[in-house]
């Protein structure tokens, strides 16, 4: 139920104000960034993402579009914001190139094409170098993107990730959503199969911040809530 | 995968890879004390045994090392200590100094919680308890009750059931509340199923029921006002000490000098609070909450049993706090001076009983006043107590001491 929320909350958000005829802008960047300049909270172009990716692939202009990315996320609300942060990690830690493209996918998902945003950046063949680290990253994005339009696309992600990348540092919040998520369908395979992920992920990590929340979503479970 | 997440789960127990037993501290290390009482009831589940160690870091207890406790351990997360054989033979060192004492757990007791059906388990500590320590119990009421089901069950829970049968006097406040309607319903529909002329005289039927059940040897644990009207309904059978709205009729005015207190388990020579005006049963509760004269919560101090001379009291008690601050109930607390003699103390405030233990028969039975261990002040409708903010509740571990006991094979008395 809370993932299902989550995910009408993104999906309201995101495309609901792509769709109004704002002027000078597209949709819930311009808006926000238009009422915040009315409020004198902040600088219209600080906190317009146009021009972020090229930024960051200049390496002369690189630190300057991270500090842009955290003023958009500060003139956003609730999970865009969130999105927008995570958009953010993934920028600080990935080489300019593949940040670019995190940050390109979220000013897609702005203008309202979530799912090809979504499936682009999860898609993406990337640099040869690339680390699985950083592939494991942008999944992790791409899930969180289609959490609201494509729950089913969104968990194939998870599935992905936690495949190819199991120690990969978004594994632990992978695991959580993906359990949640099957624990919500009516399969007893699902539901099987959310209890193993969330055993697994405090048996593997009984110390990490999300295991308080995985035990007791663990009882919850057990008692068939 | 599984291979590394057993590694990994190895080396998260402090202490050596090729153990004989895991400790379970219950003391301030313990990370979980609540769920640590459930990861041992589970153990018995499985078939194992487990020993408690009676004034050893504070109740401790020792399970068998396997890979599944372990992870299980990990799972609910209880802080668990790897023994080996040096480690155990030091142990039983320590636990023979001393005022210490090892019972060995055999068996998971069958617990039954009585409630009426529409119950939410926030109504009730112990069943919040339960759930929270991921202890399985079933749930009864009275046509179960009369229909002989207590012998399915090793141990009984009551909570704040009113077996004199005038619904906890609510009435002259709650009388057109959808929750008393229900309430008043259920219970006129067990009088007329089993053939009571009121329902009085179905929950004293009720109260006998459970009384041959702790006489038979069954294991008796109740709170709030369970413990008073159990003992009142016993009480009462010669005489009526119940209001009008309860049964028709006015309640005897000798009823005080009627009581027969030779049935009852923990309580003799008290008066019944007769006015149907007042919410209160009797003068043994001292606190009477809902009074103009209710008195004010202080702090109960549990005490100190010797573990080898009176292990059943010693594992009653034992916790990682020594004073508790008190909590209010239809019944908080007993007044000393109403005690049957052979009734023991287990913790006190002042001349006030807060939590006693007793014998009937081949059973035993344990009385804990108040309502709610993490909410003091408890109201009708107020929100449950999340028991993820009280994981190392003193309280709360009282009662789950009481859903143990019922598993250990203590070493017989010695005084």
């Amino acid at each position: 139920m809370r993932n299902e929320c989550y995910g009408i909350a993104v999906l309201v958000l995101l495309v609901v104000p792509a769709l109004l005829p704002v002027s000078g802008g597209v949709g819930l960047a311009a808006q926000t960034a238009d009422s915040a300049t009315a409020e004198g909270q902040a600088d219209t172009a600080s906190a317009t993402p146009a021009g972020i990716p090229d930024d960051l692939r200049d390496p002369e202009t690189r630190s300057q579009a991270l500090a842009r990315i955290l003023e958009v996320a500060e003139s956003r609300e609730g999970p865009v914001r969130t999105l927008w942060v995570q958009g953010l990690a993934v920028a600080e830690k990935t080489s300019p190139e593949i940040g670019a493209r995190a940050v390109e996918a979220l000013l897609r998902a702005e203008a309202g094409d979530i799912e090809a945003a979504a499936w682009a950046l999860a898609e993406w063949p990337g640099p040869d170098e690339m680390k699985g680290d950083d592939r494991a990253a942008l999944l992790a994005l791409a899930a969180r993107l289609l959490d609201g339009v494509d729950p089913e696309g969104g968990a194939q992600l998870r599935e992905r990730l936690l495949a190819a990348h199991p120690a990969a540092p978004e594994a632990v919040e992978t695991r959580l959503r993906l359990a949640r998520y099957l624990a919500a369908r009516e399969s007893d395979e699902d539901r099987s199969r959310a209890l193993a992920l969330v055993e697994d992920l405090i048996v593997d990590t009984p110390d990490h911040p999300l295991a308080p929340e995985a035990r007791r979503f663990l009882a919850q479970l057990r008692r068939g809530v | 995968m599984l291979f590394t997440a057993a590694a990994l789960l190895l080396m998260a127990v402090p202490g050596t890879l090729q153990a004989q037993h895991l400790l379970v501290p219950m003391d301030r290390q313990q990370t979980n004390h609540l769920k640590a009482y459930g990861l041992t009831f589970w153990v018995l589940q499985e078939g194992d045994m487990a020993e408690w160690l009676l004034n050893y870091r504070d109740g401790a207890f020792l399970l068998p090392d396997r890979e599944e406790v372990r992870r299980e351990a990990a799972l609910r997360g209880v802080r668990v200590e790897a023994l080996d054989g040096a480690g155990v033979a030091e142990l039983r060192t320590r636990m023979r100094q001393g005022n210490r004492e090892t019972v060995p757990l055999e068996t998971a007791p069958s617990i039954a919680v009585y409630t009426p059906p529409n119950a939410q388990p926030w109504d009730d500590a112990v069943t919040l308890a339960l759930e929270y320590a991921e202890i399985p119990y079933e749930t009864l009421w009275d046509p179960e009750v009369l229909q002989g089901e207590l012998d399915r069950y090793d141990w009984l829970h009551l909570h704040h059931e009113d077996f004199t049968g005038q619904y906890s006097k609510f009435y002259p406040t709650y009388a057109n509340a959808p929750w008393m309607q229900d309430e008043m319903a259920r219970n006129q529909e067990v009088v007329a199923r089993f053939g009571f002329p009121d329902v009085p005289t179905a929950k004293r039927a009720v109260a006998e029921e459970i009384r041959s059940f702790v006489e038979r040897g069954g294991f008796l644990f109740a709170m709030c006002s369970a413990t008073e009207t159990l003992d009142l309904a016993l009480a009462s059978h010669a005489t009526d000490i119940t209001a009008a709205w309860a049964n028709g009729r006015s309640p005897d005015p000798d009823a005080a000098q009627r009581m027969d207190w030779s049935r009852t388990f923990a309580f003799q020579g008290a008066q019944p609070q007769l006015s149907a005006s007042v919410n209160a049963f009797s003068d043994i509760d001292v606190h009477q909450v809902n009074t103009a004269w209710r008195q004010p919560l202080g702090y109960f101090r549990l005490f100190e049993f010797s573990a080898t001379i009176d292990p059943v009291a010693a594992m009653l008690v034992q916790n990682h706090e020594t004073v508790l601050p008190d909590f209010y109930g239809l019944t908080t607390a007993f007044d000393v001076e109403r005690l049957k003699p052979g009734v023991t103390i287990l913790a006190e405030e002042g001349g006030r009983a807060k939590y006693i233990h007793g014998s009937l028969g081949e059973g035993t039975f344990t009385f804990f006043g108040g309502h709610d261990p993490e909410d003091p002040e408890h109201q009708i409708g107020d929100a449950p107590t999340n028991l993820d903010l009280h994981p190392h509740s003193p309280g709360y571990r009282l009662i789950l001491n009481n859903v143990l006991f019922p598993s250990a094979r203590p070493s017989p008395l010695k005084t």
